[in-house]
């Protein structure tokens, strides 16, 4: 065969490897939007995204999802909160301050954090974030609370890798220069690299949401799951992700086509977490 | 690794001594429900009148909001074994000793007493036929309560015959549709499995509808054999052979450290409505 | 006066000796020029009269360096020693924040906190860096956007702004144009008579503009030390002559 040939050939298959993925996503997209969008129809978009209750076994049925949207909204803010300083701070620990022996311990364990199936996450946060929660506040011990510390606790090796890589980045001529002006070690990591860091930090942040948002299994687990809008920090709440898999198992006709649109909801949720990540990578390109 | 979990593990300890302060009656009830569409709470609702129906054919499930809602069995297990001021319900066959089943209406949630028809948080899986049915379906109800097909039934659910003989027929050929309740569905699938194994001559198809169908498709002839999961009315039972193969009974689960043994009917109604709130509005 | 008396100094990378045994003693207000090849060992000198080196892992020093009659790698703190030697690097390192903050850093890091304060030190250091002019409307603006230039005489203002008495230049302008540098130069000679300045350079004519005393380095020794004009019009050394006229370097 000739080497011209042989070249089209070759990029072709990789060509046709790159595809694939891209048709996964067309694919999804197709039967998100097929099967969802006439359910949405047939309950009508504002009763479906504004509605505040959920009874899909009702005759006749109820489907609104506003509860769900508002639960995974209120988990994930939770998640940030949880999540993002301790997330960040470590960070900068590891890339500035950590000495080496020590970092040859932390890393491998947040690698296997981040490797960590979500069920086992799950099972962590029934048998001991549960009951933990229960003794110390009260109530079931199933709550945005308790979903919110467990997602902040998964969401920590996105924000620490991306936050750490950022932060090793910034040049060191900002660290220089601050200690040249008599700067601590510590006020010239906080006041100079970490500012130089921000967007790659934010960045981190966006990924993390995006993981927290998207989680099912363990938040399933902790949650509550109640299908009606959050009453309270340390009340249960169910997310639209919880929404979809407690259901599906047993849904039908209508009832299975509303869980397909919450997935749609979710989607889009993720398409404008991923866009402002794009936007904020831009960013600090620039 | 074994560490961390014996860390964890001892943790659990620790705080599972700190509740040792005796059972507050104060406390709000931790209610936990299944998920809307599970057959566990299709049956629960419709056991405890909580599934409000209306003249116009509405359905209304009643079970509080608030409920915290689990879609396993498992989790409910784990979670009322934790909490001791949470109530659930499971089917019977899943009890596993680590929690307490209450007594209703002063009757122990025991196989004996389902059997007995003295617990009736029960309900009776029933197959229907026409009163002249075909050598096939015949056979096939015979191998449901053969001890091959009890057995498959003890698993998740009350066996009816437990002593009953192996299976021994002569595997008749031809063709079978099955069809009717959702509850028993699940069994009727594992069911059908089995006896396809053990008769291949017959090709059964499932059809899962509900109960009513169950009963109005075998009367027309499109079902050979229906499946319901209610006690059939006495106008429909006259037309159709029944059998019952298998019954279904629910438990009310609490934790062990909960004093509560013994809840009415109506307590439970009550706690699922949101009505009482509190264990001090049950215990008397 | 002598501002910095450098005794025998000798400065080891592991096992490495990159600086061996420096006798150098550096005049208040004066403009002192280190000039060599690469490796020479004129950078890692002046790194070290502000303790910089204390950054390379490794770095080993033996001998003494005495600021004003006391050693630098005694009794006193780095922070201010830092405070007291400034440094200007060779590529300009504005941080990534406003014109404003960049000159606020250094008397913010060392306790001064009150706005009109910073207000007025934001203002005086930038006009004492001949560059208040040009910035006193973009004193909100980031300081990236700057030009090359005007980084530079950013980051001088940024570092006189903790009133030092030495500033140590690590070949300031080897980044810059001809322009932005012949208004660096002219900064530097304009700031020599409140400071005592050492520059780092490559550029002998720039040595021979604005220095009143050269030294000249070659593998970790000074080989000459003069006054910048006989120093260049009759070198001692045979090496210090070749390096001027271009033999090697």
């Amino acid at each position: 065969m000739k080497t011209a040939t042989r070249e089209k050939l070759v990029s072709a298959v990789f060509l046709a490897v790159a595809l694939t993925s891209v048709a996964a996503v067309a694919l999804i997209c197709v039967f998100l939007f097929a099967s969802g969008i006439p359910a949405v129809g047939e309950i009508g978009v504002f009763r479906f995204l504004l509605g505040r209750e959920w009874s899909p076994t009702d005759v006749p049925p109820v489907f609104g999802i506003l509860p769900m949207i508002l639960g995974s909204l209120y988990v994930t803010a939770g998640a940030i909160l949880f999540g993002v300083p301790v997330g960040v701070l470590t960070s900068v620990f590891m890339a500035r301050m950590c000495r080496p022996r020590l970092y040859r311990v932390i890393k491998p364990a947040l690698d296997l954090l981040a490797g960590i199936p979500s069920i086992v996450y799950g099972f962590f946060g029934l048998m001991v974030l549960v009951p933990l929660t229960r003794e110390i506040f009260g109530g079931t011990g199933k709550s945005i609370f308790t979903a919110s510390l467990l997602l902040g606790i998964m969401i920590l090796p996105t924000i620490i890798g991306v936050s750490e890589s950022a932060l090793r980045s910034v040049p060191q001529s900002y660290y220089e220069g601050a200690l040249a002006l008599g700067a601590s070690h510590t006020r010239a990591v906080y006041f100079t690299v970490l500012p130089a860091a921000k967007s790659g930090i934010f960045a981190g942040v966006i990924l993390g949401i995006g993981r927290a948002i998207g989680e099912t299994m363990a938040v399933i687990m902790v949650a509550g799951n109640q299908a009606r809008a959050p009453t309270g920090v340390f009340k249960g709440v169910r997310t639209l992700t919880a929404n979809i898999v407690m259901e599906m198992g047993y849904s039908e006709g209508l009832h299975r086509e509303a869980l397909i649109a919450t997935g749609v909801v979710l989607f889009v949720f993720i398409l404008i977490i991923n866009v402002s990540f794009s936007l904020v990578k831009r960013r600090s390109k620039q | 690794m074994r560490r961390v979990f014996a860390f964890c593990f001892i943790l659990l300890l620790v705080l599972s001594g700190c509740s040792g302060r005796g059972f507050d009656v104060s406390r709000e009830i931790d209610v936990i429900t299944r998920e809307e569409g599970s057959g566990t709470r299709g049956a629960f609702v419709e056991l405890f009148g909580l599934l409000q129906k209306g003249e116009d054919g509405t359905r209304t499930d009643l079970v509080t909001k608030e409920a915290g809602v689990e879609n396993n069995t498992n989790t409910i297990l784990t979670t009322v074994r934790g909490d001791e001021s949470a109530i659930g319900y499971i089917s019977m066959g899943a009890l596993d000793g680590k929690v307490k089943a209450l007594a209703i209406d002063g009757v122990a949630a025991t196989t004996e007493n389902v059997v007995s028809g003295d617990y009736t948080v029960s309900r009776p899986f029933i197959v229907v036929t026409a009163a002249n049915p075909s050598a096939l379906a015949e056979d096939f109800i015979a191998f449901i309560l053969s001890r091959d097909g009890q057995a498959i039934a003890a698993k998740s659910y009350i066996a009816v015959a437990p002593q009953a003989p192996p299976y021994s027929g002569d595997a008749p050929a031809g063709k079978l549709v099955v069809g009717g309740s959702s509850s028993v569905s699940p069994l009727m699938e594992k069911l059908i499995e089995a006896y396809e194994a053990a008769n291949p001559n017959a090709n059964v198809q499932l059809q899962t509808t509900d109960s009513t169908m169950g009963v109005s498709k075998t009367i027309e002839g499109a079902y050979d054999v229906g499946m319901v999961s209610r006690d059939l009315k006495l106008t429909e039972s006259g037309v159709l052979t029944d059998t019952v193969i298998a019954l279904d009974g629910i438990a009310l689960i609490v934790s062990p450290e909960n004093p509560v043994s013994e809840l009415t009917r109506e307590d439970i109604r009550r706690i699922y409505t949101g009505e009482a709130a509190t264990w001090a509005e049950v215990t008397r | 006066m002598i501002k910095f008396d450098i005794q025998n100094l000798k400065l080891y990378y592991g096992d490495y000796q990159a600086l061996k045994g420096i006798d150098l003693a550096i005049e208040e207000r004066e403009i002192t020029a280190f000039i060599g090849p690469s490796g020479c060992g004129k950078s890692t000198l002046l790194k070290s009269l502000n303790r910089m080196n204390d950054l390379v892992e490794g770095c080993r020093v033996v001998g003494k360096v005495l600021l004003d009659g006391e050693d630098i790698y005694g009794a006193l703190d780095v922070t201010e020693l830092r405070r007291r030697v400034g440094m200007v690097f060779q590529k300009p390192n504005p941080f990534p924040m406003s014109v404003y903050d960049n000159i606020a850093f250094g008397p913010r890091t060392h306790g001064i906190t009150q706005k009109h304060k910073l207000d007025e030190i934001v203002e005086t250091t930038l006009k004492n860096a001949a560059i208040w002019d040009e910035l006193k409307d973009r004193l909100k603006k980031s300081a990236i956007a700057l030009s090359g230039g005007q980084q530079q005489r950013l980051c001088i203002a940024r570092a006189l702004a903790v009133q030092p008495e030495v500033l140590l230049m690590d070949e300031p302008t080897s980044a810059l144009d001809p322009i932005s540098t012949g208004k660096i130069e002219e900064l530097i000679l304009d700031l020599k008579r409140r400071y005592s300045i050492v520059i780092v350079t490559h550029n002998m004519q720039q040595a021979t503009r604005i220095s009143d005393k050269t030294a000249f380095f070659l593998l970790g020794e000074v080989v000459e030390f003069d006054e910048t004009e006989n120093l260049f019009s009759a070198p001692r050394d045979k090496r210090t002559e070749d390096y001027i006229t271009g033999r090697f370097g």
